[in-house]
């Protein structure tokens, strides 16, 4: 059942291709449609598990190499995998209004989702490499063609980033196939095999690394900002809310469950990393003259937080990295639809020193009164999903580091301030220059606008309050038996 | 005695050979193509050492004899003017000069490495008249001959193409 | 020995060779004269009809046999990749419907066919002096083909060129051939390897390894025997480009993995990083190490998109003589895997060029400027074919260099030494992307400055079509090559433990 969200994402984004491309309302209902049904699939997925992995297809591929076409999904998977939906549904309801090669647009949309469920559905790790892949290629495409901003350099930075980072990860992978020698890429099955630790030793960092690229981790980060700078509002929102999350689970999943010595060996130095990525991205914000730099450099820093929760190897830091993951991916993809959709596309201009003068609070409300909460939830304040996840991660990197969680509690401060900033520089800005005569009032927010944002201001809070949807479905899965030693200090 | 005449010929081939694409004293192409005629009597000598009288034959009366009739025709024909001196480029030069010394260090280091080992194969007795040719040719090589004949009609359809004018 | 015999294994070449006659013969008699779309069009549906048919021959009425000890090798093996062949010189001729360079249609076709009667002699010999004749039946075919287009300058230069190194090559790999044969008195393949091992090892002999080398090192576009490659890609006729890009790269690489692998196996020597071993594996590592960074660097610079893909097709063979180096059966299958894939692709990439070529008068890449927008069918083609070649799920080009990573780490585990090797490879083809996206970017990103919408014909389109989807269904399902190949290896040599 699972494995229909991705099969109905390559269906819409094939039937798109088919479209004439004169029908633009059909392409925008079909997109609609595949990223819907995309999500109710996830829904009932997550409703009727229990967290601990089922199996959802496994078939031979390539017998000879011992591939398969393996896909099962546990409670991390599934955390992620509604989170795609959520991106997915909102992000098309943000590009409602997009006109320029409107069927191709959303063909690569559907692809990079695909491709994106794929991912994180597969536990065959040759499969789970080709899904990621085929994520690259589409994230090009959708910000050379769409985006703003010096796209085309923007663009292929970000594809060679990626690109580079999974080089290193298919280096890691065939290493650990052929040295393990089972003839067998099944996550479950190597994670049994004790790789030596000489070879762990270079491996672990190498396909660790080639991951986190995607994650922003610091020093790799530089793609992210002007990445997500370049995009249009709905592949920022996927960048941003998905895709980074990509290269954390993937670490998580392939290099932290294969290789337990080298994660050992390496635990304190890329914690290190971690904690520097969230105290320079919340710096680097803080000074950011361009409204969605800001929010570009905040989601390193926040991504920090999930890479620390993952080098922290408790219980406690783990899910909640994975709840900062869904969070940070709901809460980013607001804020970046606010800056791109409803302030850029309406004023087109994204200099906050610009936007202090437009008093866009009072001109557009809706996208004020929107920003503050998404601004609230991102600094962490209690009621919203950040602020659990964010506490979780401190907790057990108090466990682990004290200092390292003390810097990442500075790294909460400054996100306060940073936040605080754009939100007066942008919207409530204290010497609003007299409207020019003539000037016109940017355009009213439109109702998928407003649709998009309430779905993701709802869920941000429902897991504020409620938090044990998601850790009843995390928790279950970091107990694990491959888990153990993720969860263990790092000892089997 | 016949390890002299081999020096001999082989000696002969070389001089002539290198006389041909390099020649010091003349840049007509005819010189070049005589030097070519001594190469080919040269080679002949060498395979009549080999008791490979047929091919000895062969290689005076096709290459020596007909292609060079041939090639003399062309160039008299195109009434070739003396190649002009060319500037040798340094670099082409350098990098040529580079891998050709590295090959001659190879094959001397092999010659010198085998000079101390015993030949091992004797020179096998070989009847090189028309009939043990023949034979191989019809009982063990007939796939080689028949894809010969393919190769002529290549030849034959690629010198019709090139050389025929275009009509515009 | 029985002539009937020889016939009946020799079927597909001689109904090649009877298709080769009856395009000469109807395009110089009742043809003559005749409007040239015509005479192509039916000198294409003749070529595409002998190829069809040989491959039919070969699926129904399937033999095997070796005739004079190996002097013809007929095996299940040869006889998959005889059909690919087939396949590619059909495509390649269906392709040729799309230029107009030549009045000579006949002779075009009939070369093309000429051509592709080498490739199946290389595939089914295991003797030197047949692999050699068969070798110069291709080369000088291929040096033809390229200078076809005699009003063009660029094509006069690339087929002088093609010659003089190719002929240069010839004499070296002859010379090889006769060191060999005159180290062990013998020309059949598995006999040489037989006597090589009995005597000690002949310093002469690493002069006859280097020798063959040098000679196929040229016809697969190795560095540093590639500097044909770029003129010879960007001069000749788009079509012949095509078919030295892939025929002649897959019978070259069939032949140089039997040479290697039959002939030579008793001086395979090492690759591997702490190990180094004389032989010709580590000779190969370093062909292939070059080619792979040359190639990969050079295209970067690149403008011209045919320069682009011969420079694409140098970093290639740096890749499949990974499959070569691996000197195992999952190598040699692997190998075969890339080598047809990468035909596949490279013909459907070369296809669109030659479109746009023809539309436009150019092969830069401005050429390509808004082809998204004025063929559809086209851009998505050449999407396809550029990402597989790049490397990219879940397309052909892909599983391909999998398949060559794993089969040469396995080759050598549970040693990584030739890891050096493949990591080399892998961070290279995460530089190629940036290459193969400069043309995509121009197909999908920028705009033309005309938005004429170019009219193609309706086989090119098919064939396009049929193409890309063989690299994506290759891609998805790669077993069913696969399984194909592994099958017929085994069937080939079942005691084959290389």
């Amino acid at each position: 059942m699972l494995a229909w969200t991705i099969y109905i994402s390559f269906l819409g984004a094939g039937l798109l291709l088919c479209l004439s491309s004169a029908h633009k309302s059909a392409a925008r209902v079909i997109a609609l449609l595949s990223a819907v049904g995309g999500f109710i699939i996830a829904l009932a997925g997550a409703w009727a598990s229990d967290g601990r992995l089922q199996e959802v297809i496994r078939i031979s591929w390539v017998p000879s190499l011992g591939l398969r076409y393996y896909l099962a999904a546990d409670g991390i998977s599934l955390t992620l995998v509604l989170l795609t939906g959520l991106a997915a549904v909102t992000g098309i309801l943000f590009s409602w209004n997009i006109q320029h090669r409107v069927r191709e647009f959303f063909a690569f949309y559907l692809a990079l989702i695909g491709g994106v469920y794929g991912v994180f559905l597969s536990f065959d790790l040759f499969l789970l490499f080709v899904f990621y892949e085929i994520a690259i290629v589409p994230k090009y495409f959708l910000i050379a063609i769409w985006g703003s901003t010096r796209k085309e350099y923007g663009a292929m930075k970000l594809a060679l980033y990626s690109f580079i980072g999974s080089a290193m990860v298919l280096i890691g992978l065939v290493a650990a196939y052929v040295v393990a020698g089972a003839n067998t890429f099944d996550l479950l099955e190597l994670a049994k095999y004790p790789f030596p630790l000489g070879f762990q030793l270079w491996v672990f960092p190498l396909v660790f690394i080639g991951f986190a690229i995607l994650a922003g981790l610091w020093p790799f980060h530089t793609w992210a900002p002007t990445g997500h700078v370049a995009a249009p509002t709905a592949a920022s929102m996927l960048l941003a809310g998905v895709v980074m999350k990509l290269g954390a689970y993937g670490a998580l999943r392939v290099a932290m469950t294969l290789f337990p010595l080298g994660l050992l060996a390496w635990q304190k130095p890329l914690a290190l990393l971690a904690t520097t990525g969230i105290v320079y991205g919340a710096t680097v914000a803080l000074v950011q003259k361009d409204f969605k730099f800001v929010i570009g450099y905040s989601s390193v820093s926040h991504m920090g937080f999930v890479l620390l929760g993952l080098m922290t190897l408790t219980n406690i830091g783990l899910s909640g990295a994975v709840l900062q993951m869904f969070s940070h991916g709901i809460i980013a993809g607001l804020l970046f639809a606010v800056v791109g959709r409803m302030v850029y596309d309406r004023t087109h201009t994204r200099e906050l020193a610009v936007l202090e003068g437009m008093d866009l609070g009072r001109a557009l409300p809706f996208a004020a009164v929107t920003f503050t909460i998404a601004g609230a939830a991102s600094m962490g304040m209690p009621g919203f999903s950040g602020f659990v996840a964010e506490l979780q991660v401190l907790i057990g990197a108090w466990k682990a580091f004290p200092y390292y969680a003390l810097l990442g509690g500075l790294g909460v401060i400054l996100g306060v301030v940073y936040t605080l900033r754009a939100i007066r520089k942008a919207f409530f800005g204290e010497h609003p220059a007299p409207p020019e005569p003539g000037h016109e009032p940017p355009p009213p927010i439109t109702l998928p606008e407003r649709l998009g944002s309430l779905i993701l201001l709802a869920a941000t809070v429902l897991i504020g309050l409620y938090p044990r949807l998601l850790l009843d479905l995390i928790i279950p899965s970091l107990n694990a038996p491959w888990m153990q030693h993720l969860v263990n200090g790092g000892r089997p | 005695m016949e390890s002299l005449f081999f020096y001999l010929f082989a000696a002969l081939a070389v001089v002539c050979g290198i006389l041909m694409v390099a020649n010091p004293f003349s840049r007509n192409p005819v010189t070049s193509a005589m030097f070519m005629v001594l190469t080919m009597i040269s080679l002949a000598g060498v395979f009549v050492l080999l008791h490979a009288y047929f091919l000895a034959a062969v290689q005076i009366l096709v290459y020596a004899g007909a292609v060079m009739v041939l090639f003399l025709f062309v160039i008299m024909l195109l009434n070739l003017k003396e190649e002009e001196k060319r500037k040798p480029g340094w670099v082409r030069m350098g990098f040529g000069l580079v891998s050709a010394g590295l090959f001659a260090a190879l094959l001397l280091r092999s010659v010198a490495a085998a000079r101390n080992a015993p030949l091992e194969t004797a020179a096998a007795t070989v009847d090189g008249g028309v009939k043990p040719l023949g034979l191989l040719l019809f009982t063990e090589y007939p796939l080689p001959f028949e894809i010969m004949s393919i190769l002529l009609l290549v030849g034959m359809v690629g010198v019709v193409v090139l050389s025929k004018k275009e009509l515009k | 020995m029985n002539y009937g015999e020889l016939l009946k294994l020799l079927a597909p070449e001689s109904i090649l060779a009877l298709t080769l006659l009856l395009v000469l013969g109807a395009d110089a008699t009742f043809l003559s004269g005749r409007a040239p779309g015509l005479r192509r069009a039916v000198a294409a549906s003749l070529t595409v009809a002998g190829c069809m048919g040989a491959i039919y021959w070969i699926f129904f009425f399937p033999i095997h046999g070796h005739l004079f000890s190996g002097v013809l090798v007929v095996d299940p093996l040869t006889q998959v990749t005889k059909q690919v062949l087939l396949l590619l010189t059909a495509a390649t001729a269906l392709l040729t419907l799309e230029t107009a360079f030549t009045p000579h249609v006949g002779e075009y076709f009939g070369l093309q066919l000429l051509a592709t009667l080498g490739f199946l002699f290389m595939v089914s010999s295991e003797d030197i002096l047949t692999i050699f004749v068969a070798l110069e039946l291709a080369s000088l075919s291929l040096y033809m083909l390229a200078s076809f287009a005699k009003g063009n300058l660029a094509s006069a230069e690339a087929g002088l060129k093609y010659f003089l190194y190719g002929g240069l090559a010839s004499a070296f790999l002859l010379f090889g051939f006769s060191l060999l044969y005159g180290l062990t008195g013998e020309t059949l393949l598995a006999k040489i390897a037989a006597k090589i091992t009995t005597t000690p090892r002949d310093p002469l002999l690493v002069v006859a390894i280097s020798m063959v080398l040098t000679g196929l090192g040229f016809k697969i576009a190795a560095v540093p025997f590639q500097l044909w490659a770029p003129d010879v890609y960007e001069g000749a006729p788009t079509p012949s480009a095509a078919l030295i890009a892939s025929g002649s790269k897959l019978a070259s690489f069939f032949l140089l993995e039997k040479m290697m692998t039959i002939g030579l196996s008793s001086a395979v020597g090492s690759g591997a990083f702490h190990a180094l071993a004389a032989g010709w594996v580590p000779m190969l590592a370093m062909l292939a190490g070059l080619s792979l960074i040359v190639g990969n660097l050079t295209a970067l610079a690149q403008t011209s998109v045919k320069r682009l893909l011969a420079y694409s097709a140098i970093a290639h063979a740096g890749y499949a003589l990974l499959g070569v180096i691996a000197n195992s059966s999952q190598g040699f299958v692997a190998l075969l895997f890339y080598v047809m894939t990468y035909g596949f692709t490279v013909l459907g990439a070369f296809g669109v060029v030659a479109v746009v070529e023809r539309q436009t008068g150019s092969d830069r890449l401005e050429a390509f400027a808004g082809l998204s927008r004025r063929s559809p069918v086209l851009a998505g083609v050449l999407f396809v074919c550029l990402l597989s070649l790049a490397g990219i799920p879940p397309l052909a080009g892909f599983f391909g260099k999998f398949y060559l990573f794993a089969a040469i780490l396995r080759a050598g585990a549970p040693s990584l030494g030739i890891l050096w090797l493949v990591i080399l490879a892998i961070a290279l083809s995460a530089v190629s992307l940036f290459y193969y996206l400069q043309v995509l970017k121009q197909a999908f990103v920028r705009e033309a400055p005309l938005e004429l919408p170019f009219s193609v014909k309706p086989s090119t389109q098919l064939v396009l079509i049929l193409l890309a989807l063989c690299v994506i269904l290759f891609g998805c399902a790669p077993d069913l090559l696969v399984s194909k190949l592994l099958l017929a290896l085994k069937a080939a040599a079942p005691g084959l433990v290389f």
